[in-house]
């Protein structure tokens, strides 16, 4: 019962002939970080879908800090499972930076005072409290992404579940992204191509190969392990 | 088609602007109770069709034969996708950027405008003539000439409606058939282009998503309500070619010339000093139309509270 | 198009620059303003067109308030001018009745008509102008949502804006491998136009489901949360403030300050 995070079995289908997930099991512990590293089309974005019920299961079942994810249980488990899209276009739906980091506790209907507080700690904890009245269309990649971070962390969850976080950014911004991710304290499961992120990051990797679990270790085993790698497409 | 602030008297602005939030108050009402559910998705889905109009709108297109180019509106295109008053709400968001971003019509027309151009295609044209033409015959050919067709009626009533609107003001003094007869043919040009326009995406949308149009098996408006507004619709459009083709006869134009002239002959008559008295005259003589206008403008204020008040008690509710 | 679109972008940068940090005025205030004057604006009688030319203040003195240079406004408002004398020309032949004449030079109703659509046309257009430049695109979307537009069109409004950009940009990717194979023809073809407007609305469609996956991870539930958590309450200034333009504006439209002080002149 100390799983942060649990997919039991976990099976889908977009189409009624091809599953994209084939019984995946796969649990975090609390304040632990996981990779999800695998080749493209393997259903890393399929599975993070699950984490907050976008996405039902044909078969299996998702467990959050030891609730399983029903209809009824779904808002709540919303709140507790931050999802991170791969791209912020994507994810920042609002005009102002301001606006959208709030959009999430506007939607808890907290009072002003509550939301305008989150809004400030939450940009301030990934370090873009000057974005804040800013256009979110004018933001450069790197700023994109550490808003993307905040508009979850407004909500305050205790789980972070992140599709490709540090896709398209420049050398810099990708530094300052893992230093950024490295400060949080919750529960990570990260999706990504980035093995070098998930070195500096997380002590476990998970590599998923056609919608099954291949492998499940220490990264630095993992990704030390040549022929493993190149047998999954990496 | 955008209808400038300079041609609509306050009272005209103010009537069409009740119409319009009245139509948007609908909408909204429309789309959160038809599919609660889906309206998570209505809503971005809705915003990024209205960007995309926005960013089509850029792209221009060469209308067939004519060496010219248009743009779309997007009404017909819009309800195909999402519905009648999906694609108004998100039209009229158009339209609304449209006047504030780069003062294409005016904020006090933006009532007339939002009539003209997004009721008219989305709410009227559309289903009483696109629905019903591609009801259960679903042939490319189909789609194109409804595409057409909506586009046609759309635009045409449109300009009717801007000629309405403006000789309901009284600002301009072009005469209501002259007007017409200078916006339908230009119009129903430019619905030609919109129709064409409208057709290609959706030809290209049955090519590659079927899926994201209307459903032409999804019933339509009953047979009687369609026959008499196709009938109304047709009476208008009769009457005001009609109207059009009565008013370019070369009479009407001497009339106008012998109007003119003899305006000329009254004003060469006169001498400088007498104008001059007449002009402190005119002054002086208590403001001729004082009094109207003034209860005009007592008058809109009036309506606009009242509406305003309304409005909001309608959504209090 | 690639005039359009700079234009578009270079009109939209300056829009983005121009939003305040910390309003003296509420823009609900600045919009109530602006409404009342437009309507008594357009509310004096064309012929007194030497009463609308004072209605020329309003633009000028709201610029002046916030610090925006007024040139760049009259210079955008010149751009109704074509239309609007097209339109006003008809006045000029069909009201030919003299109103009075300076020297030899016959003035008619027509002619005063012909200038009052053009001055009327400028003045709404700078009136907006000052407006949208003082408060900036999304600020005016907040405030029409607290004046009591319904939600869905003010999100809708946000939105639009918001993916506009990104559509634009998306849209130009699409339209550059055509126009790169067809030199020298302007306007594209319908055919070509609708394919690519065609696939851009595939992928708008798919854009709009991932927005639709990030609003609903993030709590929303169909109903959109009121989004104005830093704007400030409605103070007495700005009551004040719309007072003080209501007052003054419907003090010109009925006392016609200018015809009077004529009248005076002219007594003398």
């Amino acid at each position: 019962m100390n799983q942060a995070l649990l997919f039991e079995n976990l099976h889908f289908a977009y189409t009624p002939d091809s599953e994209v997930l084939r019984g995946i099991t796969l649990g975090l512990t609390r304040s632990e970080r996981v990779a999800l590293i695998g080749a493209n089309g393997a259903g890393k974005s399929t599975l993070l879908l699950h984490a907050n019920g976008l996405l039902t299961p044909s078969r299996g079942r998702v467990i959050v800090e030891g609730q399983a994810l029903t209809p009824h249980t779904l808002a709540s488990i919303r709140r507790q499972v931050g999802l991170v899209f791969q791209n912020p276009d994507d994810q920042l739906f609002m005009p102002i930076v301001e606006e959208d980091v709030g959009f999430g506790p506007a939607n808890m209907r907290l009072p002003h005072e509550q939301v305008a507080e989150r809004v400030e700690q939450a940009l301030r904890a990934v370090n873009a409290l000057d974005l804040r009245h800013r256009s979110t269309h004018q933001l450069s990649g790197g700023e994109k992404r550490r808003v993307a971070i905040a508009t979850v962390l407004a909500m305050e969850p205790s789980i972070m579940v992140m599709d490709e976080p540090s896709a398209g950014l420049d050398p810099r911004s990708r530094r300052e992204l893992i230093t950024l991710l490295g400060t949080l304290n919750h529960t990570l499961l990260i999706a990504t191509h980035d093995l070098d992120l998930a070195r500096r990051l997380c002590h476990r990797t998970v590599i998923i190969q056609a919608g099954r679990v291949a492998a499940d270790s220490a990264t630095v085993q993992l990704l030390n392990n040549k022929r493993l790698m190149r047998r999954c497409g990496l | 088609m955008h209808l400038s602030d300079t041609l609509i008297s306050p009272a005209v602005a103010v009537a069409t602007s009740i119409v319009a939030a009245a139509l948007v108050v609908v909408a909204t009402r429309k789309i959160g109770r038809e599919n609660s559910r889906a309206t998570t998705h209505l809503v971005p889905l809705m915003g990024v069709m209205g960007a995309l109009i926005f960013a089509a709108q850029m792209l221009n297109f060469a209308i067939p034969a004519t060496g010219s180019s248009g743009h779309i509106v997007g009404g017909v295109l819009l309800a195909a996708v999402l519905g009648e008053w999906a694609g108004f709400l998100t039209l009229t968001s158009v339209i609304i950027v449209q006047c504030l971003l780069f003062a294409d019509g005016g904020l006090m027309t933006l009532g007339c405008n939002v009539l003209n151009m997004a009721a008219l295609s989305c709410l009227v044209a559309y289903p009483l003539i696109f629905k019903p033409l591609i009801h259960n015959r679903n042939s490319p050919s189909r789609w194109a000439a409804a595409s057409i067709a909506t586009s046609i009626t759309a635009l045409a009533m449109g300009a009717l409606a801007v000629t309405i609107e403006t000789e309901l003001s009284g600002i301009t003094a072009l005469p209501y058939g002259r007007f017409l007869s200078f916006m339908l043919p230009i119009h129903l040009l430019i619905g030609v282009g919109e129709g064409l326009a409208t057709a290609a995406v959706i030809a290209s949308l049955r090519r590659y998503r079927p899926d994201l149009l209307f459903d032409s098996t999804e019933p339509t408006a009953r047979p009687r309500t369609q026959f008499i507004a196709i009938t109304v619709v047709a009476a208008l459009l009769v009457a005001s070619v009609a109207g059009t083709v009565a008013s370019s006869r070369p009479d009407g134009l001497e009339w106008s010339i012998e109007r003119t002239t003899a305006g000329v002959e009254i004003a060469e008559s006169q001498s400088p000093l007498h104008h001059r008295a007449a002009r402190i005259q005119r002054t002086t003589a208590l403001l001729p139309d004082y009094e109207a206008s003034m209860a005009g403008l007592v008058g809109v204020g009036a309506t606009l509270v009242v509406g305003y008040g309304l409005s909001l008690l309608i959504r209090r509710r | 198009m690639s005039n359009r679109l700079q234009h578009l972008l270079t009109q939209l940068s300056a829009l983005d620059r121009a939003a305040p940090d910390s309003p003296t005025i509420d823009p609900r205030a600045r919009i109530v303003a602006t409404v009342v004057y437009l309507i008594v604006m357009l509310s004096v009688p064309i012929v007194r067109l030497s009463e609308l030319l004072l209605y020329a203040l309003f633009p000028i003195i709201c610029a002046a308030d916030v610090r925006i240079e007024y040139r760049p406004i009259l210079r955008q408002s010149l751009v109704i001018v074509p239309f609007a004398a097209l339109v006003g020309l008809f006045n000029i032949f069909y009201e030919r009745e003299a109103v009075f004449a300076i020297g030899s030079v016959v003035i008619t109703r027509g002619w005063l008509g012909f200038c009052s659509i053009i001055v009327r046309a400028m003045l709404s257009v700078q009136a907006l102008l000052v407006l949208v430049r003082t408060e900036g695109y999304e600020a005016i979307c907040n405030s029409l949502q607290r004046l009591g537009v319904p939600a869905a069109l003010t999100t809708q409004m946000a939105m639009l804006y918001r993916y506009m950009f990104v559509l634009i940009e998306q849209l130009l990717s699409l339209s550059r491998a055509r126009s790169a194979r067809s030199f020298g023809r302007r306007a594209m073809p319908v055919s070509d136009w609708g394919a690519i407007v065609g696939q851009l609305t595939v992928r708008t469609f798919d854009r709009a489901e991932r927005i639709s996956q990030a609003m609903l991870s993030r709590g929303f539930d169909g109903r959109m949360p009121a989004l104005h958590a830093s704007a400030r309450g409605w103070q007495w200034r700005d009551t004040i403030y719309v007072a003080a333009w209501s007052a003054s504006l419907v003090a010109c439209r009925v006392l016609y300050p200018v015809e009077r002080f004529a009248r005076f002149f002219n007594s003398l």
